[in-house]
């Protein structure tokens, strides 16, 4: 018998390493969903005066920690795509068409996938550690003892927060990428604004308008669910809050993605 | 008041209460004493629903802990008040907004009276004049005091204190001693304390109870483990390093009566003389 549990010892590790990967993954995907749920029904508490406190604190917390990335990142990104599209189309002389290109790909996918991005990386993290800090110190405990929900308390104000800022972003990353990219358009490949702007507004239906607002919608809900979670879940001390800004991080990337993929399935197939 | 009986509970795989037994009278002021990691906190959390047993019963109250759950227990933990071991305040709240907040979120009380009620527990606790500074600008010492004030501003018929006078300066030990006094005689609290500390244990008087092996050891007035012969106790009391409390715990649970058949046990009567024999 020890024969066999030495051979087999090299790769009972990775196996059981595996095995534990699995069964955390499925418990923070059964939290996730579960504490989601909890959040729907709670919804009403979300109207008490000191929770609508709560929330525009955060509100503004959120969208200002944001912003200047945002602003940065999405008006790089108009410009990227008109640089790109711009030198094709011209070889086929169709560079007029430049403004629905970049407007659709901002409106439609790069602004809420982009503006996603930089809030589960710069605000989801933030989340996951502050309430993994919380719990590692006992103020998750605490808080029960008090009989105040951190359900109601810490993931609610969190979740409508980063709901509402998550479109509103969305919108404002994407009319930054359409004026970079109205910019490159003019300037390096010569289709002045107003032709720009006409092909963009053209060919902009209200479809890609509510599917934009939709994914962010649901990418802002996906970032405060799995950055409460992870936070929640914490264990172990500092290594476990580093652990759960991480895991937050890569799981809403990974959630984006993916949601993101099937809301373009499900309106435009 | 609090009765823990038969409690057992396990954690990642070692037992930590092992058929605990305990009670606690209305107004009494019960002090645990017990090595790091032997379970007191454990025991605290037990009372206050934080933890569930994997066997026994927890009443508190003359309610039953284990069964309650959503509303019911949220109600009997507003009747209890929890000082944890850091505070645990909230970093992004001062010290007076920390202390108010069980009332604003459970009382609709005029904002006046919420300010007197902060004002009144962060003066018991010499915190009056820092009441603006945040938790990360204070001292841990404060800081725990600042909890104790959170604990105490709901006027709690219980008080659970998770070692309230470790890492305290001895003046400050002494005001958390004294407070607990205070509580214990004028208002007749209901306590638990948890320490490590000797001279506090014996500062807050009441019964002392000595956990080891996941149950209580010993347990009587601070006179009555003074002078019991229990081994386990005296190397306690005394800070001795060898002893039966050094030995591996695997060992002890296969030891896990004291050696002394008259040494005070929770479960036994007092003596006619109201003290037991060590």
């Amino acid at each position: 018998m020890s024969a066999i549990g030495s051979l087999g010892a090299p790769f009972l590790g990775p196996i059981r390493g595996l095995g534990r990967f699995i069964a955390d993954s499925a418990e923070h995907a059964g939290y996730g969903v579960m504490l989601l749920v909890q959040a729907i029904a709670a919804l009403p508490h979300a109207f008490r005066r000191r929770r609508i406190r709560d929330i525009r604190t955060l509100l503004f917390a959120y969208s200002t920690g944001a912003l200047p990335v945002t602003i940065v990142v999405s008006v790089f990104t108009g410009m990227i795509l008109a640089l790109n599209g711009g030198i094709s189309l011209k070889d086929f002389g169709q560079e007029n068409m430049i403004g629905r290109v970049v407007a659709v790909s901002m409106i439609r996918e790069m602004g809420p996938f982009m503006t996603a991005l930089i809030l589960a990386a710069s605000i989801g993290s933030g989340i996951a550690a502050e309430i993994g800090t919380m719990k590692v110190s006992e103020e998750i405990d605490a808080l029960e003892v008090m009989s105040i929900s951190p359900l109601r308390f810490l993931v609610l104000p969190r979740l409508i927060a980063l709901a509402l800022v998550c479109p509103m972003m969305t919108v404002f990353a994407g009319l930054l990428g359409i004026t970079g990219g109205m910019l490159v358009s003019e300037f390096q490949i010569g289709v002045s604004p107003t032709t720009f702007q006409n092909d963009a507004i053209g060919v902009l239906e209200e479809l890609d308008l509510f599917t934009g607002l939709l994914k962010s919608f649901v990418n802002g809900v996906v970032i405060a669910i799995v950055g409460c979670t992870q936070g929640l879940l914490t264990t172990g001390g500092a290594t476990g809050v580093g652990t759960a800004a991480r895991r937050a991080v890569v799981v809403s990337f990974l959630l984006i993605i993916i949601l993101g993929y099937y809301i373009t399935w499900i309106f435009f197939r | 008041m609090i009765e823990l009986s038969d409690v057992h509970k396990t954690l990642s795989g070692r037992k930590i209460l092992n058929g605990l037994t305990l009670s606690i009278g209305k107004g009494e002021t019960l002090v645990i004493l017990g090595r790091s990691g032997i379970g007191k906190s454990v025991t605290l959390r037990h009372i206050v629903g934080l933890m569930r047993p994997d066997r026994g019963s927890v009443r508190v109250l003359d309610q039953d802990v284990v069964a309650l759950e959503g509303q019911a227990l949220r109600r009997l933990r507003r009747r209890i008040g929890y000082l944890f071991q850091d505070g645990a305040l909230l970093n992004w709240m001062n010290l007076a907004e920390n202390v108010a907040l069980p009332l604003l979120e459970h009382e609709r009380l005029p904002a006046t009276e919420v300010e007197e009620r902060v004002h009144k527990v962060l003066s018991l606790v010499e915190l009056e004049s820092h009441m603006g500074k945040r938790p990360s600008e204070i001292s841990g010492g404060m800081r725990k005091r600042a909890g104790l004030a959170r604990a105490l501003v709901n006027s709690p018929e219980i008080v659970l204190y998770d070692e309230p006078t470790s890492g305290l300066d001895p003046i400050s030990s002494s005001l958390i001693n004294r407070l607990i006094n205070d509580l214990k005689d004028r208002l007749g609290v209901t306590q638990v304390v948890v320490t490590h500390d000797m001279s506090s244990a014996y500062a807050i008087g009441g019964r002392i109870a000595l956990l080891h092996d996941g149950k209580i050891r010993a347990i009587g007035t601070p006179e009555e483990i003074q002078s019991t012969r229990d081994p386990a106790v005296q190397q306690f009391i005394h800070g001795r390093i060898a002893g039966p409390l050094s030995r591996d715990r695997r060992h002890h649970n296969e030891d896990p009566e004291p050696p002394s058949p008259a040494a005070p046990r929770a479960e036994e009567p007092a003596e006619a003389d109201g003290r037991r024999e060590p």
